[in-house]
C-alpha cells in the first residue's frame, strides 16, 4: 500500500505568474517534483487508480553544484523555466512520486535509508551532504570533487576570494570591514589552513605579522610568491599528529581559521574523526597570554536549509539542527563547549549576512542571506587565571 | 576485445582483486572493498569508455549491478551490444 511521505511540503513556486505550478518537496531528502494542483488529490489517495492524466515537471537539479553557499533547494526556482509539462497517467505518476520519496511504501524502510552511503555511487542510502555532492560530481558531472571545492572558493589564479557567490561576497566584505578592527601593526597572527594566502595577505596589508600554514605545497608556493608585507608561509598538515609542535609556545596574539573547524566535529570521512582535544591544546599552547582564537564557519543553522518564498519575504523550513544527517556543522553549543571547558571565554560573535541589494550575486541568494546569515564568527580568549 | 580479460587486467593494474579463482575475483564488490576509491571511479569509468567505445549513464554507475566486478562486466556488455 502506498502512503504519503510524512516529510513533504507543497507550495506554489511563482503564484503571481504560474498559479497552477506547484512544488512537492521532501524536505529531508530534498527530492521534488513540479506538479499541477490535480496531483494533490493523488497524494491523499494514491491507491485509488484513475483514468485521468496529470501534469508533471521534472524540476529537480542539484543546485549545490552552482557553488558553495549556493541555493541548496535543489529545484529549478523559476516556474517560467519549467517548460511544457509532461502529461502522465496514474501509474506513471505514482512511480515518479515514489522515485522522489513523495509517496512511500513502507515508512520503516524509508527511514532506514537515512544512513551513510557505502560508496559514492550508492543510491539507496541518502548519505551526508559531502557524499551527495561527491556522488553528483562523479556520477553526473565526471569531475574530481577536490578540484571542484577549490574552484568554489577562489578565482582561478587563487589570488582572490571569488566575489560572484555568497561564499566569497559575504565573507570578503565582512573581513574587509572587520579585520581592520582587530589587525594592528606588529600583531603576530597564525592563519591555520591558509590556502593560497588570500586572507593572510589581507591581514599582512593591515600591518599584522602573519604565518600561514596549509597542507598543500602548491598553495604555499603561490602564497610565498605573492607575499607582501610581513607574511610568511609554510607547509604544515594539521591532520598529522604533532604537526603544530614545531611552532614555539606563546608566540601568537591571534590564531585565525576559516571554514575548517567544522571538520573536527563532522569528519570529512565518516569514521575518521580528527582530534579536537589535541587541536584545542595546541591553540592554548601557541597563544600568547590574552591572545584570541578566531573561527569563521558557514553558519550551522542556515547553511543548507531550503531557501523558500518570494525574495521580498523569504522563509526557510528548518529540517534539522541537533541531530543532522547532512552532517555539516555542529550545533552552536556543541561547537563552543569544548573551548569553554578548556578555559576559553567567548569575547565576540558575528553573523555576517548579505546586503539585500548585493549586485554581485543572484537576487534570491542576496535576499535570503540578508535575513538568514550564512557565516558565523566566534572570537575566543583564554580566561585569565 | 575480451571484456572479462580487459576488466580483470584493469583491476590487476590497480593492485588486483582478492580471490584465487576467476569466480571469486568476479564476485568482488570492488567499491566496498576499497580497491577503487572515489577518485579512482572517474579514472576507471573513462578507461572502460575509451577501451570499449561506450558511454556509461549516471544510472549505470549508480546501479546495484555496477558494484561488483561481474555486474560491471555485464553492464559493459549490455552497453557494447547497444552501441554496436
Amino acid at each position: 500500500m502506498s502512503q504519503i511521505c510524512p516529510d513533504i511540503i507543497s507550495f506554489p513556486e511563482s503564484p503571481a505568474t504560474h498559479p497552477d505550478r506547484w512544488v512537492l518537496m521532501n524536505v529531508h531528502t530534498r527530492q521534488c517534483l513540479g506538479v499541477g494542483p490535480e496531483v494533490l488529490a493523488v497524494l491523499a489517495e494514491p491507491d485509488v487508480v484513475t483514468t485521468a492524466t496529470y501534469r508533471v515537471w521534472k524540476i529537480w537539479r542539484f543546485s549545490h553544484i552552482d557553488g558553495l553557499l549556493a541555493d541548496p533547494s535543489r529545484y529549478k526556482r523559476d516556474a517560467a523555466t519549467w517548460g511544457e509539462p509532461e502529461r502522465v497517467d496514474h501509474a506513471t505518476l505514482v512511480k515518479l512520486l515514489k522515485d522522489q520519496c513523495l509517496l512511500i511504501d513502507d515508512l520503516e524502510a524509508y527511514r532506514a535509508r537515512f544512513d551513510f552511503k557505502k560508496t559514492l555511487l550508492d543510491r539507496q542510502r541518502f548519505g551526508t551532504y559531502h557524499q551527495q555532492l561527491g556522488q553528483q560530481l562523479i556520477a553526473f558531472e565526471r569531475r574530481d570533487p577536490s578540484a571542484w571545492w577549490l574552484e568554489q572558493k577562489f578565482t582561478p589564479d587563487l589570488a582572490a576570494i571569488r566575489q560572484d557567490n555568497l561564499y566569497g561576497a559575504v565573507q570578503d566584505r565582512f573581513l574587509d570591514e572587520w579585520l581592520p578592527k582587530r589587525m594592528t601593526p606588529g600583531l603576530r597572527v597564525l592563519d591555520l589552513g591558509c590556502g593560497a594566502g588570500t586572507i593572510a595577505q589581507k591581514m599582512a596589508r593591515l600591518g599584522a605579522s602573519v604565518l600561514g600554514v596549509d597542507p598543500n605545497p602548491d598553495y604555499i608556493r603561490l602564497a610565498t610568491e605573492r607575499a607582501e608585507g610581513d607574511a610568511t608561509f609554510q607547509v604544515l598538515d594539521l591532520n598529522t599528529p604533532g604537526a603544530l609542535d614545531a611552532l614555539p609556545a606563546a608566540s601568537f596574539d591571534c590564531i585565525y581559521m576559516s571554514d575548517a573547524l567544522l571538520f573536527y566535529f563532522v569528519p570529512y570521512e565518516p569514521g575518521k574523526p580528527l582530534d579536537l582535544a589535541r587541536f584545542i591544546a595546541d591553540v592554548k599552547r601557541l597563544l600568547k597570554p590574552g591572545g584570541s582564537f578566531l573561527s569563521l564557519e558557514p553558519h550551522p543553522v542556515f547553511y543548507v536549509q531550503p531557501w523558500l518564498g518570494d525574495p521580498a519575504r523569504p522563509f526557510t523550513v528548518m529540517t534539522e539542527y541537533l541531530h543532522t544527517h547532512w552532517r555539516i556543522n555542529p550545533p552552536l553549543a556543541v561547537l563552543a563547549r569544548p573551548f569553554l571547558e578548556a578555559g576559553f571565554v567567548i569575547t565576540g560573535v558575528e553573523e555576517p549576512a548579505s546586503q539585500r541589494d548585493n549586485p554581485q550575486v543572484p537576487q534570491r541568494d542576496a535576499a535570503f542571506a540578508s535575513e538568514f546569515p550564512v557565516w558565523l564568527l566566534l572570537e575566543m580568549k583564554l580566561e585569565m587565571a | 576485445m575480451n571484456v572479462i580479460q580487459t576488466v580483470l587486467e584493469f583491476f590487476d593494474s590497480r593492485g588486483g582483486l582478492p580471490g584465487s579463482t576467476q569466480d571469486e575475483k568476479l564476485a568482488c564488490a570492488y567499491l566496498d572493498a576499497k580497491i577503487i576509491d572515489s577518485m579512482g571511479i572517474i579514472d576507471m569509468v573513462s578507461h572502460f569508455e575509451d577501451s570499449f567505445g561506450i558511454r556509461f549513464e549516471a544510472d549505470d554507475l549508480q546501479s546495484e549491478e555496477f558494484q561488483t566486478v561481474r555486474g560491471l562486466i555485464s553492464v559493459i556488455e549490455k552497453l557494447r551490444a547497444t552501441a554496436a
